[in-house]
Formats: structure tokens, C-alpha cells, sequence
């Protein structure tokens, strides 16, 4: 699943409309969540700042039971902080990928997605401020990524984190602004000139989401259970026949994948055991435990290593 | 190729750095206040870094150099100490420790080296006999082209002479410019090329050189004057053919000659603590080594007695007879049998 998150609706809107979602009205969920069940797509806007970020981040991704596989894509506008030592400036219109970030005016520890799936282009920091008027005084010093100002992402990130690890986590911002002119304005945005900008970069947004997508699915072959092939329903119908326990389901699931990847097949040993009557199989879970030991003949019993 | 170097700000204007990010030009530098903001972070999937790996130079605040593992060797030596200033390695082993041991499959490298320095030269003030081995978290030797860490230690040994002091550098690439580079040979400086079976190799170690091109490094850092060990270790019974692979292996050491001019050969069965072994597991589903049955015994996770006797004795007959190494040189796993 992608779940893209965004602060505002205007931000959302192409996204909506490009997947055809509908609103979700579920539960006690503080922010507004779209998807629809046949598309491995939601949204989510969460509105601006931390509280909205974290509650609803949080609250969405657990109601969606996101789990490895799928990835959390930040997507909204940021405004470019204009440093004398960067050889790249960043200017309006220009879509970013967020590397590094960090809170501005607290001492917080940043936050790095890894920059696994999709492409590494574009690259920036992106420091999330209270207001847009706080905004960092100076530039980094060696550091060849330009940076950029929001007022959620590291809320956002921080608890994506708590579900999905670093490379499943990307930010994506389209650069509406200056931000050092901005705050002089007052704080003011061309509203009008931002959803332009949003509405263009939208659909880049999708292609990169959804080749990291394609990315973490396609590692997820490389999984434990993902090597099991043809024998994964074999194998979990075997682990509830005999209510194994989570140490047993490992032994197993070791066991036959080092079987498959050394050529050998599992399948009729499984079978074996799931043609047994229900009326022979022991009642006490050590001795259910005992059959995998005579039908995989372990070579130095059954368990010692763990 | 290295995309990302994420830099620690105090390493910034650090000599090795200076040297190290001039040679990735394509690489975007991200200033961080801390190597272990990047390092230990939650949720990593180390197996997923390794295949697409990015660098951190960091400055290593605590200990560089810590007292060695039980679960290593010694060859000999009354104090043993390893130093660690780079973890992870470019080299893919299916059975490798770092992988059950590191939350990050992100190379580090510490910047601050003086620092390491100092903290070897007091110890090697200290102890006696001692062997100080520098590359059990990482192949330095490996990456010598990127961070000059070979040519580093080797100035430092020179620097360093004294009897029974042993810098130890392990590898498993067959590239002969670095010894060329550390070149005139210290005395206290000893290069180990760890080496297995070719079909061990092949299948185990993927990303590292071929067992050809370490024994034609070995064989020409022996020439070029420099203390040279071969670590047989671990052993690695895998397949109906290991017996084969083993003989094959110690009668090449033994033709070329290597056997009789060597330092000293470590040996001794496949182990890993039982803690790493489960996370290797998790990291590498796909390594048949860390799929495969082991005993454990006092947190250490191996082959069963029986087993381990049996390849072991096997190997060392075979370093005897056939690679002609002599015996008080070979040293095995195994607490007070480790010196025969």
C-alpha cells in the first residue's frame, strides 16, 4: 500500500482524484482519510502542525495496519531557505526529496529516510518550523543539499517511524516559495499560485511514489516467508494444525527454505503431517511439536540451537 | 557506488575526510551532528542497505580499541586487543557476524584517527606480546582505495616497531597495490588473508576476491618482505564435497609454497553468539550457513563437538601434510587448545 500524507486539502486533491478515492468515515480517526479498498492506496490529511501530524499519522496508519511492503509518502509545499554556501538554490516549482529532517529551533535528532527505493534525485533538507517566521539564520557548512522549510514533516516521519523503518518513508515537497521573503511578507502566500505548483508536480510525485512502491514490494521477495514459494500455505496450515509455537514456526521455516535453496522439496513431508486424523494427533503441544522432529529427521535433534 | 555521505560536522575539517570525499564527487554530503543518528536509527533493514550502500564519517568519541573476543584468536599472542575505527565491509559473506552485530548496513568510517592512535601506542606502551587486530568490523584492506587506512597503520607500525608487538590487517581481497602502498614492511605489521575452499567461496562470500587472486596477493606481500598469516577460519562444512574443497585448497598453500613461509594459520569451526546468529538469520533468509542446524554452548552458537572435532582435525592434517605449514604455526580455535 502507498499512504501518501498531506497537511491540506488542496495538496491532496490530485491525489484523490488520480486513485478515485472516496472519504473513509471510520472509528474515532481525528483527520480526514481517503482510499478505497480495490486501489492499495489512502490518503491522509492530516491539517497543519505537530499535534495533527503525529495524531494523525498515527492513528491512520494504524487503522490501515500498514506493514512491510508498503510505504508512507509526506507530499506537500515547502518553502527554499537561501544560503550563501549552496551551489544549488532551490526556486519555485522545483520538487525535492526530502534526505535529512530536522526540527527547527529544537535540539532534536533529525531524521534520515534512507534513499533505497525510487531515485536519489533532488535531494534536500527539510527543517520543519513552528511558524514561518522562525526560521534558521544560517546554512550548513560542507553540505552539498539545499534546504527547505515546512511545518510538519518531522512530526510526520517521526511517527511513520514507529511503523515502517527509514526506507519506507519519503517526502516528496514542491518548493512554493522563499521563505526568508515570506516571512517578510508576513507570512503571506500566493494561495492561488501555490496550488498551481502542487497540481503540476503532483503527477511526479505519483511516478517516484510508485516506483518506490514497486521497490519495496520487489524486497520483500527476499523475505523469510517470500522464499517459501509455492510452500507458504503449506507451511502456515502445518504451523496452525499443530500450534506451533513462535520458536517452532522459525525452526520450520528455516528448515524448508534451506531445503528449497539447497534443491530439495518439503512438500510431501507437509503434506504427511496435514493427512494426519485428527484423532491421532497428540493433544499436548510438545508431542505435536515431536512429529516435525521424525518427519524432518533432524540431524542433531529438534531445537537445540534455539 | 556511493550516492549518499552523510559527514558528522566535528569530521568536517578533519585531514581524512578532506581526503576521503574528493574521491566521490558524484556523492550528495548531508552534514549530521551525530554519526549515531544515521547508525542507530529505528527499524533499519540492514540487508536492504548493504545493496545500496551509502557512507558515514564520523568521529568516534569512546574506546577505538577494546580487548579481543573469545570468539577469535590470539595466534600466540599474551594480550590480544581488536581496534575498530570502520564497521561493515563491501564484501557479501553469508555467514558474517556484522550482519547479526550492526543495527546499520551503512559503511562507517571514523575520522579521527590520531585519536586511535594515541589509544594504541598507551596500550602498546603497556602490554607485552600483544596483537592488535584492525580490520574484525570491516575489510580496510578492501577499501584501502577509498580511505588509506592500509597506508595509515603501516606508517604508524613503522613508527610503532617493537618486539612482539603485531598489528594484524585481515582481508579477503587479492588486490597487491595496497601492499605496495604500505610498503617498506614493518616489522610489526602483518597482513592475514583469510581464504576457504574456491566453492566455498563461490557461494559463501559473495562480492570478495577469488581464492586465485588472495594466494597470488599473499604469495607477493611474502615477496615484498611483509609478515603474512592465512586465516582457514571458519571452517565451513557445507555441501557432501568440503573434505575436497579443504584438500584442494591446502594443496595450492602447500604448491605454492606459501605454507612453509607464513607467520602462523589460524583455524577453527563456523561460530557466531547465539544473539547475532538469530538476527543473521533474519537479515540473510537466504544463507544457507545461517539457515543451517548449530549447538549452542555458552552463548556461542556452532557446530556440535563431534562435528567441529571431526572438520577440524581434518583441516589441520591437511595444513600439515598438504600445505607443509609447520605446527607449532598453526593455531586453532578452541580456548587452551588454541596453541597446539
Amino acid at each position: 500500500m502507498i499512504v501518501f500524507q498531506t497537511a491540506l486539502f488542496t495538496e491532496a486533491e490530485f491525489l484523490i482524484d488520480h486513485y478515485r478515492l472516496k472519504e473513509i468515515k471510520a472509528g474515532n480517526l481525528p483527520v480526514r482519510l481517503f482510499s478505497l479498498d480495490a486501489r492499495d492506496v489512502a490518503v491522509i490529511v492530516t491539517g497543519t502542525g505537530a499535534v495533527n501530524a503525529c495524531a494523525g499519522v498515527a492513528s491512520c496508519l494504524t487503522f490501515l495496519n500498514v506493514s512491510k511492503g508498503d510505504v508512507f509518502v509526506n507530499f506537500g509545499m515547502a518553502g527554499a531557505l537561501w544560503g550563501k554556501n549552496f551551489s544549488e538554490q532551490l526556486r519555485p516549482g522545483d520538487v525535492v526529496r526530502c534526505a535529512k529532517s530536522t526540527l527547527g529551533g529544537e535540539e532534536k535528532r533529525p531524521f534520515y529516510p534512507d534513499i533505497i527505493f525510487g531515485r536519489a534525485e533532488n535531494l534536500a533538507e527539510i527543517i520543519t518550523v513552528k511558524d514561518p517566521f522562525s526560521l534558521p539564520e544560517e546554512t550548513v557548512p560542507g553540505q552539498t543539499v539545499p534546504r527547505a522549510v515546512d511545518m510538519e514533516l518531522y512530526y510526520a516521519f517521526s511517527s511513520a517511524n514507529m511503523f515502517l523503518g527509514p526506507e519506507s518513508l519519503s517526502s516528496f515537497k514542491v518548493i512554493s516559495d522563499y521563505a526568508e521573503e515570506t516571512a517578510k511578507n508576513g507570512g503571506k502566500i500566493d494561495k492561488a499560485f501555490s496550488a498551481k505548483l502542487i497540481k503540476e508536480a503532483a503527477p511526479v510525485v505519483v511516478e517516484e511514489a510508485e516506483m518506490i512502491h514497486a521497490d519495496a514490494q520487489k524486497a520483500l521477495n527476499n523475505s523469510g516467508r517470500a522464499l517459501l514459494g509455492d510452500l507458504k500455505e503449506l507451511y502456515e496450515k502445518v504451523c496452525e494444525r499443530l500450534s506451533l509455537s513462535f520458536s517452532s514456526r522459525g525452526i520450520l521455516l528455516r528448515r524448508i527454505t534451506r531445503d528449497k535453496l539447497s534443491g530439495r522439496s518439503d512438500r510431501e513431508k507437509l503434506e504427511a503431517i496435514l493427512a494426519i486424523p485428527d484423532e491421532s494427533l497428540p493433544k499436548d503441544k510438545k508431542s505435536r511439536e515431536r512429529i516435525l522432529s521424525t518427519a524432518f529427521g533432524a540431524e542433531w535433534g529438534w531445537g537445540t540451537d534455539d | 557506488m556511493i550516492d549518499i555521505v552523510y559527514v558528522e560536522k566535528d569530521a568536517l575539517d578533519i585531514p581524512f575526510t578532506k581526503q576521503v570525499l574528493p574521491k566521490l564527487p558524484r556523492a550528495r554530503v548531508i552534514v549530521i551532528d551525530r554519526w549515531e543518528d544515521v547508525f542507530y536509527r529505528k527499524k533499519q533493514n540492514y540487508a536492504l542497505q548493504m545493496k545500496n550502500r551509502k557512507l558515514i564519517i564520523g568521529v568516534n568519541r569512546e574506546n577505538f580499541v577494546m580487548k579481543g573476543s573469545d570468539n577469535c584468536q590470539s595466534a600466540g599472542s599474551e594480550a590480544f586487543y581488536y581496534c575498530s575505527f570502520a564497521k561493515n565491509c563491501i564484501g557479501g559473506c553469508d555467514y558474517c557476524y556484522l550482519r547479526g552485530m550492526l543495527r546499520s548496513g551503512y559503511l562507517l568510517a571514523f575520522a579521527n584517527m590520531q585519536d586511535c592512535f594515541e589509544e594504541v601506542r598507551e596500550i602498546a606502551e603497556k602490554e607485552g606480546k600483544t596483537l592488535i587486530a584492525l580490520s574484525y568490523d570491516n575489510d580496510v584492506y578492501a577499501l584501502e582505495g577509498l580511505f588509506g587506512y592500509v597506508g595509515m597503520w603501516a606508517d604508524l607500525a613503522r613508527s610503532e616497531e617493537r618486539p612482539g608487538l603485531t598489528f594484524e590487517i585481515r582481508t579477503k581481497c587479492g588486490t597487491k597495490i595496497f601492499i605496495d602502498k604500505a610498503a617498506p614492511a614493518p616489522e610489526s605489521l602483518v597482513f592475514t588473508w583469510s581464504v576457504s575452499s574456491a566453492e566455498n567461496i563461490k557461494r559463501f562470500e559473495r562480492g570478495t576476491s577469488s581464492l586465485k587472486a588472495r594466494l597470488d596477493a599473499a604469495e607477493y606481500a611474502l615477496e615484498k618482505g611483509f609478515r603474512v598469516r592465512l586465516a582457514l577460519d571458519p571452517v565451513i562444512a557445507a555441501g557432501e564435497n568440503w573434505r575436497k574443497g579443504y584438500e584442494e585448497l591446502c594443496r595450492e598453500i602447500g604448491r605454492r609454497g606459501i605454507g612453509k613461509k607464513i607467520d602462523a594459520v589460524m583455524t577453527g569451526g563456523f561460530r557466531i553468539p547465539a544473539d547475532y546468529l538469530k538476527i543473521l538469520r533474519r537479515n540473510m533468509p537466504d544463507s544457507l550457513i545461517a539457515l543451517d542446524d548449530y549447538e549452542v554452548r555458552e552463548g556461542t552458537a556452532g557446530y556440535p563437538p563431534a562435528k567441529e572435532k571431526l572438520l577440524v582435525s581434518f583441516v589441520l592434517n591437511e595444513l600439515e601434510n598438504s600445505a607443509g605449514v609447520p605446527k607449532d604455526r598453526i593455531f586453532v580455535y578452541g580456548g587452551e587448545e588454541e596453541k597446539r
